[in-house]
């Protein structure tokens, strides 16, 4: 618990955290072998300031600050930065916490989000970093070396607030500071980490820094780029270009994504039964948490429900899907809609209901047609069902996303799920999950394929 | 005629009677509201013809739980988005027998969405009242001046249908259209004449005549009626704005810049009350003594916001989709959900404009762009 008082549900967002700079002035503070940084001296403002320095010279002095603490913290003992970042994780699931509490009355505003889901959100996302899990993530993927870097930047975008926060705890249990780039549409959730790192794990000295601002400030981006040993980069795949087109350090890029569920032939309980295959992964109605969180828009939500079989089982998997969303919505209720949005979800549902089948209720809607089609894509926490005879023809399906699959959704069995990652894996897939599952990846899970701890080797 | 589909005749007579109905009433009404019985009966009739026939209808429909036998009402007939036309023939007949196909202009996202008809008289017969009370009140049949592409170069646009229309029935000498692959603006300054002048025009030919060095005076009482916005092209102007230029480019009054709603998906259309009002003492009531830049609609088609989360139909006053339920939609889709947002007002329709397109949010690929090439 820190003492700051809480800004309120209707205070403006925060616009910088980083260590080695004056909250109030932005000028960098005196160096640690001036004997005077106190990271704490920072306080989080309440709203917005008219800052003093530009960010092309704040960052800088954090970058500077940060890597003089990185030395530090690399020679520190793993145990030492693993316990730390697991208070920083107990933390953010500590429903008391007032750094988790400010989160969740700034979030829903940013991102949309309802706040059952910001919750889930960052239950979702904390409760993966236990000490165990950190302790094999090192032992298996960990270690330093002489070309280890000594700083990482960061820049996140989208409304998944938790999607960059591995490669952020990556860089921590490695060692290497980080320095965040806010998106300036979002910005509270990589703010309030940088400083619950400064308020949970001082011993780790001044380590997460962060700050938003606009894709459009080439100046900053810049500045950021410039000062960094290492960039994880989240956004659209035109943002990781023109990134990547700049950066003369090394780029890991997380691009748009999109994710299907796939029901295995002979996969439900009554199948199950029939057949004594016994009782696989994953289930129909658990598909529905994976659909709704982040309201669809994850790079890990399902779009599509592909059910090996005829019109006849997939039909009665929609009807199955239908009846757990109801469920489901209390649990991840829907944020405020557009008009866009209720506009393409109208449109969306009216093609599906005039073409096939859809049912729909408040934040979610369940298609299913005879053709096995991607068009028209679902909007968000909408799902088409399609049946599909064989899946070997499911590359053929996909195909034109092109190499943009991320997850699968998997209700079936674990032979199912190893024979769909190897049909799909050069269609970019690099996640399979039981249904229910999928969101809430691991630590070791290589988004998008890139090995995040051995980056910072 | 065949019966649609493989059906014995006994479907056209079906259609024929509610054409006729609907004829019917249109004429006996004139521009006069309706009484909710009599919009409710027609309407719910054309509920359960294109139940029957139509099957996208009666799979849409039935998958709501609305069904001609317990229908609650016109506003229980759930609209159908326009983006359905572009998947499927939305007819209750088939649709290689139309007499007219109707087409969007795909400007959007590139799919055109079609409207088959079978019969277009009652299209005419919708659109005549209310052409006639909005443009031409005191019934002078003006020199009728078109600015968009003639029917027989565009069968399938149902604006230059309805402009090819108003030249042939309700334009005095002189009228024409003036196209020549575009608007054929040295032709129609040539061919004003002494007396009032009604221009018809796409947005985008009127844009140009914005351009034009000619000098445009028009004769007084001349009036313009404008439609179809600027279909993405990239002109930044604001309709208030091209109104004004427009006016003064015409030297007319800017009441006398009319603008009309219509769209392929709909046999009805609604126009600005602010030259009407001017000419009709009697409208004064409706509109006012000046009118409003409100869109009115006939009584044969109500028009309702609808909440864009819930597709509930709101108050008056709040501003939502707009749906219509257009009794000139005999053989198509009687309820109609646009993509336009608006509130409705008691004397008209405040048009906002094309809905945006949903904010992407998360990390979530843009599959639509995708499946189209854009991305």
């Amino acid at each position: 618990m820190s003492d700051r008082s809480s800004p309120g549900p209707h205070a403006a967002p925060i616009g910088r955290w980083l260590p080695g700079v004056d909250a109030e002035t932005q000028e960098p503070l005196p160096r640690p072998d001036d004997g005077a940084l106190d990271p704490l001296r920072a306080d989080l403002p309440e709203s917005e300031p008219t800052w003093a320095t530009p960010l092309p010279w704040a960052l800088p002095a954090c970058a500077d600050t940060l890597r003089r603490a990185g030395d530090e913290l690399a020679r520190s003992d793993v145990s030492v930065r693993i316990a730390g970042l697991c208070r920083v994780a107990r933390s953010w699931l500590d429903p008391d916490d007032d750094l988790r509490l400010d989160a969740l009355a700034r979030l829903p505003a940013e991102t949309g989000l309802s706040p059952e889901s910001v919750a889930w959100g960052l239950d979702r996302g904390f409760e993966v970093i236990t000490r165990p899990a950190l302790e094999r993530w090192w032992r298996d993927e960990g270690g330093r070396s002489a070309s280890s870097p000594r700083l990482s930047g960061h820049v996140q975008a989208g409304n998944v607030f938790t999607a960059g926060l591995p490669p952020v705890i990556a860089s921590v249990l490695a060692g290497v500071p980080a320095l965040i780039k806010a998106p300036s549409a979002a910005p509270s959730f990589p703010l309030l980490l940088a400083r619950s790192f400064a308020l949970h794990a001082p011993e780790l000295g001044p380590c997460v820094g962060a700050a938003s601002w606009s894709r459009d400030d080439a100046a900053a981006t810049q500045a950021l780029v410039g000062c960094v040993d290492t960039l994880f980069v989240f956004g659209d795949d035109a943002s990781i270009a023109a990134l990547r087109s700049v950066a003369t350090v090394p780029l890991h890029g997380f691009g748009h994504r999109v994710s299907l569920g796939f029901v295995a032939r002979g996969s439900s309980q009554d199948e199950a039964r029939a057949t004594g295959r016994g009782t696989g992964v994953g289930s129909v109605e658990a598909l529905a948490a994976d659909l709704l969180a982040w309201d669809g828009g994850g790079c890990l939500s399902p779009r599509w429900v592909v059910v090996e079989g005829d019109l006849a089982r997939a039909r009665a998997v929609a009807e199955e899907l239908a009846g757990a969303m109801e469920a489901a919505c209390l649990v991840l209720p829907p944020g405020p809609i557009s008009e866009g949005a209720g506009a393409a979800r109208a449109s969306w549902l009216g093609v599906e209901g005039a073409m096939g089948w859809a049912a729909s209720g408040p934040g979610w809607a369940v298609s299913c047609r005879d053709v096995a089609a991607l068009d028209p894509a679902p909007p968000g926490r909408c799902v088409a069902v399609l049946p599909l005879g064989h899946r070997a023809d499911l590359a053929s399906l996909l195909s034109p996303l092109g190499p943009r699959l991320q997850g699968l959704a998997l209700v079936g069995s674990p032979a199912d799920g190893q024979e769909l990652g190897a049909l799909l894996r050069p269609l970019g897939l690099s996640r399979v999950a039981p249904a229910g599952r999928l969101q809430i990846p691991d630590l070791v899970w290589n988004h998008d394929h890139v090995a995040l701890l051995p980056a910072f080797g | 005629m065949t019966g649609p589909q493989g059906l014995p005749g006994a479907v056209d007579a079906d259609s024929d009677a509610l054409h006729d109905r609907v004829q019917a009433a249109i004429a006996a009404s004139g521009v006069d509201p309706w009484p909710d019985a009599d919009f409710d009966a027609l309407c719910g009739a054309l509920f359960a013809h294109q139940f029957a026939r139509c099957a996208p209808l009666r799979r849409l429909w039935s998958g709501r739980g609305v069904t001609p036998e317990d229908l609650g009402g016109w506003l229980a007939i759930p609209p159908v988005p326009t983006d359905v036309f572009k998947h499927v023939d939305l007819c209750t007949f088939d649709p290689s027998s139309a007499v007219a196909v109707f087409r969007t202009s795909g400007t959007t996202v590139g799919t055109r969405g079609r409207h088959p008809l079978r019969r277009v008289d009652t299209y005419e017969a919708s659109l005549a009242p209310w052409f006639d009370r909005f443009l031409d009140p005191r019934g002078e049949h003006p020199q009728i001046l078109v600015l968009a592409p003639p029917v027989q170069e565009a069968p399938d646009s149902s604006l230059s249908h309805m402009l090819s229309w108003a030249v042939d029935h309700r334009g005095g000498p002189g009228s024409a259209v003036h196209w020549d692959g575009g608007p054929d603006l040295a032709s129609a300054s040539a061919a004003v004449g002494e007396g009032p002048v009604l221009l018809l025009g796409t947005a985008r030919a009127l844009f140009e005549l914005l351009q034009d060095d000619r000098p445009w005076a028009l004769p007084a009482g001349s009036r313009v009626m404008e439609t179809g916005g600027f279909k993405g092209a990239s002109i930044d102007l604001e309709p208030e704005d091209f109104r004004a230029r427009l006016a003064r480019k015409l030297g007319l009054p800017e009441h006398a810049i009319v603008s009309e709603y219509g769209m392929t998906e709909l046999g009805s259309q609604g126009y600005h009350s602010v030259w009407a009002a001017r000419q009709d003492p009697s409208a004064a009531a409706s509109w006012g003594p000046h009118g409003a830049r409100r869109f009115v609609f006939p009584p044969w088609c109500r028009v309702r916001a609808m909440d864009p989360s819930t597709l509930a139909p709101l108050p008056d006053g709040q501003r939502g989709l707009l749906c219509f339920w257009d009794l000139a939609n005999v053989d198509s889709v009687v309820a109609v959900q646009t993509a336009d947002v608006g509130i409705v007002h008691p004397d008209g329709v405040e048009l906002f404009g094309r809905v945006v397109g949903a904010t992407p949010r998360g990390c979530s690929l843009a599959v639509d762009e995708v499946l189209r090439g854009l991305a």
